[in-house]
């Protein structure tokens, strides 16, 4: 009778327990390519989004709410614009958008880096279509002036969001500097 | 001839989506263009043909009543080692299948060819299993893709075949369009096979 129990059970630990040692294997791994390969993206992004730099310098401000990293862009030793990344939770968890800013704090571009949106419905909000009608915006501009992906609402108000979360977040950088 | 039967089996007799109707969440969400479901079906392909042959060769150790719990943690770990592999050794390959891979953890064509096939064959017929019911999935999920796409989007594999006058009937690419088309073809599958039979 006890056996009957514990045969069963020891199977399921024995299992689990290989299965979860792989993973973790799988995990330590990867983590240095992985990252690496995260670092590679974000800089090539960062060149699609501001073909003209020459020099990023991550400045290390005080970070908040979504607003995860903030990087400045200079060409022949000018400043010529921003680059904020955030990360607003959309239908699958985080999406990280990179959204570049001329130096009066006007988008430029915006590009996803990742997301877990429902490929076919939710990823079209991460696409240029939907993103490119960001261009020219700027400060905490007003959300119903962006039109959302039909049957993708939560997935493209997150992208929006993220990005005026961005946008108000340089503006405020940039005309607080200024006496 | 065995390989002609599992062929056959894989995308026509026993076809996951039309005849076993096994799957349709991540199929149905994923299908609203060709491109889109081509990438789907061979991700979910490959990740059946490698968990076949894992439980075919350790269902002999397994106790029959913890064999459903068994078969999933080794899917579910599979399916993550793939993901963390894609995602460090092929940039290109993870960015446009990578979304692709947390849904097949959950379909559950896996575990049902675990069960009714891995489980009571070797494990090279398995993978031959798996790869047909792979190609079976993935001709299912691009003939509904091509059909959404072109009546919804009016592209065919993203290049655009339809006049602009051409009104796009929007609701073939939300989820119950879905439904419309797999009913439709569903049911021209059974016409087909009354005929044959008569």
């Amino acid at each position: 009778m006890l056996r009957e129990i514990l045969k069963p059970a020891a199977a399921l630990l024995i299992v689990t327990f290989i299965v979860t040692s792989l993973l973790g294997l799988t995990y330590w791994v990867t983590a240095e390519p992985i990252a690496e390969m995260r670092i590679k993206t974000e800089r090539e992004t960062v060149r699609r989004l501001m073909p003209e730099t020459e020099m990023m310098v991550d400045l290390q401000a005080e970070l908040t709410g979504i607003i995860q990293k903030k990087i400045a862009c200079y060409a022949d030793d000018i400043l010529i614009g921003y680059i904020i990344t955030a990360a607003p939770i959309g239908y699958g968890g985080p999406i990280e958008i990179m959204v570049a800013f001329d130096v009066n704090g006007v988008v430029r571009d915006a590009e996803v880096l990742r997301h877990k949106e429902t490929p076919g419905l939710g990823d079209d909000a991460v696409k240029h279509p939907f993103l490119g009608q960001f261009a020219g915006k700027s400060g905490r501009f007003a959300l119903g002036e962006i039109d959302t992906v039909t049957s993708a609402t939560v997935s493209s108000l997150a992208v929006a969001e993220g990005i005026r979360a961005a946008s108000a977040y340089i503006d405020e950088f940039i005309w607080g500097q200024k006496p | 001839m065995k390989p002609l039967k599992i062929l056959l089996n894989g995308v026509w007799y026993e076809n996951p989506i039309f005849v076993q109707a096994i799957a349709l969440c991540p199929a149905l969400a994923v299908s609203t263009t060709a491109v889109n479901a081509i990438g789907m079906g061979l991700a979910t392909a490959v990740v059946l043909i490698f968990s076949n042959i894992t439980i075919s060769l350790v269902h002999r150790f397994i106790p029959n009543q913890v064999r459903i719990p068994c078969f999933i943690v080794i899917i579910a770990g599979f399916v993550t080692v793939l993901q963390f592999g894609l995602e460090a050794y092929f940039p290109a390959l993870n960015h446009s299948l990578g979304i692709f891979i947390p849904l097949i953890v959950v379909n559950c064509i896996l575990l049902a060819r675990a069960e009714s096939f891995a489980a009571s064959n070797n494990a090279l017929w398995s993978a031959a299993d798996g790869l047909c019911t792979g190609l079976g999935f993935t001709a299912a999920l691009t003939f509904i893709g091509a059909i959404r796409e072109f009546f919804g989007s009016g592209t065919f594999f993203g290049v655009s075949v339809l006049p602009a006058w051409f009104p796009l009937t929007v609701i073939i690419i939300l989820p119950p369009g879905a439904f419309f088309t797999l009913g439709a073809l569903i049911a021209g599958m059974n016409v087909i096979k009354k005929r044959r039979r008569a």
